[in-house]
């Protein structure tokens, strides 16, 4: 073939025309810029990286870039709000601050680059990073100490517990997966509501704790009913393409 | 047979039972041990995507037995017609994508990058003899639907690959395609075959979970069959005996204590299609053991070749391959089996393989032989690959296949280092042989 045609530079195989992505790893290609003769299009016959980089999708950096600004105006708009309001002694605004800080957070673990991260790397960060916010929202709320007489118990214990979770249930199906994880926050609330009781000198006690769990368990075991008899026969999974 | 095995499930798709052979390895399928094989062949042009999509359109069409994902039942595994796949990407590690239990992905998959096209096949679904009759209707589909560069009559095409036995696109599958053919030959009142030791392994450092290294080195055919006849053995005999030398000359390393001195045995799965004359598309066949006492000293290519050649065609006595078809199928026929639920028979059978399965065998070695295109598809297929599953036990697995005068000598191994694989090749240079390497390490002849 002597005329030139267009082809994908990651996977070197000729594209139609029409095409201004490759259909193999959906990267970019620009029509008449990377159009080779066939006998120069060349690479090693094994790929030297494991995956293809996604590709940068210009409207996604767009409403990621706007979202940022929004998510940075809020949260300077509420720290600043919060600081005066403590300057004239009034309470009321740390509410706001701790909502608004929360969106921060969140938009942070959420933008954060974390596929290309290993899954440890991921967790540990994650860990840190809220125990770093539970500080800040202690420090906004008066310093009583609780982020590290309450919080750092639980996070430690989250960080052993959800491993251990995650290697037991990683072969699992995903029905098995919800339940557990269901169980798991059922068990955990009644940790935090004793921890409450204990800390406010009420003793080891549960009480709405228990309703939670109770009701947590009774989902999950509907769930795994469920998927045992009516959507293994409609099999949702092949018709969602999970 | 005349009607096909198998039914018709939920939304009425098909199901198939798994073959004799193929019921131990959906329940050892893990990241390591992915039971996924590959045949590709290498085109002289980039590969025309479009029309590479059509092609697979058709392969899905005109072979629905291997369009099918894993399912799990109550007492056994089974096979379920799902959804076609797009081709995929082909990625730099090979054979590692795990066919999950219930997945939607089919366990036979198309690959493409540059010239390469690749039929990438799990164990549980085919052996290599069905993976390559696969690859070459592919082929044959690729280049009706105008694949070739130039002058490829479609007619013509379909004339030729109909002589070769190639399935084509369009036709009926034949019932024979579906066949499970150990059924069928059967024969009861043969002893089972006689139990093995335990092999000697490679010992090394294995490569991190979902990394494989794929070392193919083609030599020309007619400098190999030279060497293999002045030692006086055939083609396989030699690179048995290659691969056998190279793995001695890793154990007599290093002293080994009295324990430690097992045989190296090398696993040579025998395509039983040639012996019976019965075709399929499905798992039909049978292992054979050849091995070298190292306890007995240290042994010279010339005295290993004929060593293996003796072994392998005692091995190849139909009585004695037979008796490995009754054990498989008696096993599956034994009511207590049958009865087991899959959950504990799953586990039973991990720890069977772990303990009797790759424990016998230091590394095995699959020769496909020459492969027969048709002559105008074959100047735009200059080398074809195959490449071995991955097994952690073994760690280190060959294959060999021909096309043209093109004889591809290919290494599977987990293990970090390459020592084996440059073993092979530089007794193969001593003979005054030298091929070409491809590799998906590239810094596959620094030291370790």
């Amino acid at each position: 073939m002597t005329t030139p045609v267009s082809y994908c530079p990651h996977c070197a195989v000729v594209l139609e025309p029409h095409h201004d992505r490759c259909p193999l790893c959906n990267s970019i290609v620009r029509s008449g810029v990377e159009a080779k003769r066939t006998s120069e299009i060349t690479m090693p016959e094994y790929a030297s990286e494991g995956r293809v980089a996604s590709s940068k999708n210009g409207r996604k950096a767009l409403i990621r870039g706007l979202t940022g600004l929004v998510v940075v105006a809020l949260v300077t708009v509420g720290l600043s709000t919060t600081v005066l309001a403590r300057s004239q002694e009034y309470i009321i605004s740390s509410g706001g601050a701790i909502a608004l800080i929360s969106i921060l957070s969140g938009y942070l673990l959420i933008i954060l680059p974390v596929q290309a991260r290993s899954m440890g790397g991921w967790f540990v960060s994650s860990l840190l990073i809220i125990q770093a916010y539970l500080l800040l929202l202690d420090w906004l709320t008066g310093f009583s100490m609780w982020s590290l007489i309450m919080a750092t118990p639980m996070i430690l214990t989250l960080a052993i517990l959800v491993p251990v979770v995650y290697r037991m249930l990683r072969r699992r199906s995903l029905a098995s997966r919800i339940a557990a994880a269901l169980i798991s926050t059922g068990v955990y609330t009644v940790g935090i509501d004793v921890l409450i009781s204990h800390y406010r000198g009420g003793g080891a006690v549960i009480s709405w704790s228990a309703v939670v769990l109770v009701s947590l368990s009774g989902v999950a075991v509907v769930i795994i009913i469920v998927h045992r008899t009516v959507l293994q026969y409609f099999d949702i999974q092949r018709r969602l393409r999970l | 047979m005349d009607k096909p095995a198998g039914g018709v499930g939920e939304y009425r798709r098909r199901w198939y039972p798994l073959d004799n052979t193929a019921v131990i390895f959906p329940p050892i399928i893990s990241s390591r041990f992915t039971t996924v094989f590959r045949v590709s062949a290498v085109l002289d042009h980039p590969v025309r995507l479009a029309i590479l999509q059509k092609a697979v359109h058709q392969f899905y069409a005109r072979l629905p037995y291997f369009c099918v994902r894993l399912r799990s039942g109550l007492f056994w595994y089974y096979l379920e017609e799902t959804d076609p796949a797009p081709p995929l990407r082909d990625d730099r590690m090979p054979c590692m994508t795990t066919p999950h239990h219930n997945g939607t992905l089919p366990l036979a998959l198309v690959r493409v990058r540059w010239r390469r096209i690749t039929v990438e096949v799990s164990h549980a679904l085919t052996d290599g003899s069905g993976a390559l009759a696969a690859l070459k209707a592919l082929l044959v589909m690729y280049f009706s639907a105008g694949g070739g560069t130039t002058g490829i009559s479609a007619a013509e095409l379909h004339e030729s690959a109909g002589a070769l036995g190639i399935l084509r696109a369009g036709e009926t599958p034949a019932p024979w395609e579906e066949r499970y053919a150990s059924r069928e030959l059967v024969a009861h009142g043969y002893a089972p075959p006689r139990r093995m030791s335990r092999a000697w392994h490679v010992e090394g450092s294995l490569l991190p979970p979902g990394e494989y290294c794929i070392t193919s080195i083609r030599y020309p055919v007619p400098a190999i069959r030279e060497v293999a006849r002045s030692l006086g053995g055939s083609i396989t005999d030699l690179a048995i005996a290659l691969l056998i030398h190279s793995l001695h000359e890793r154990y007599r390393k290093r002293w080994r204590r009295r324990k430690e001195r097992f045989p190296v045995r090398i696993l040579v799965p025998v395509d039983m299609r040639p012996h019976t004359g019965l075709q399929t598309m499905r798992n039909f066949f049978v292992p054979v053991m050849v091995e070298l006492d190292q306890r007995l000293g240290t042994y010279s290519m010339e005295e290993i070749v004929p060593m293996v050649h003796h072994q392998l065609r005692a091995a190849l006595d139909p009585p004695v391959l037979q008796r490995f078809i009754h054990r498989n199928v008696a096993a599956e026929r034994n009511w207590f089996n049958r009865l087991m639920p899959i959950g504990l028979k799953r586990e039973v059978l991990r720890l069977m393989h772990r303990w009797e399965g790759e424990q016998a065998n230091t590394a095995s070695f699959s020769n496909l032989g020459v492969v027969a295109l048709p002559n105008s598809i074959k100047e735009h297929v200059p080398a074809m690959d195959f490449i071995p599953p991955p097994s952690p036990i073994t760690r280190i697995n060959c294959t060999a296949l021909s096309c043209g005068d093109t004889l591809s000598f290919t290494f599977g191994s987990l293990l970090q280092d390459r020592g084996i694989e440059r073993s092979f090749a530089t007794l193969l240079a001593g003979y005054g042989v030298t091929g070409s390497l491809v590799t998906n390490y590239p810094s596959f002849m620094e030291a370790p």
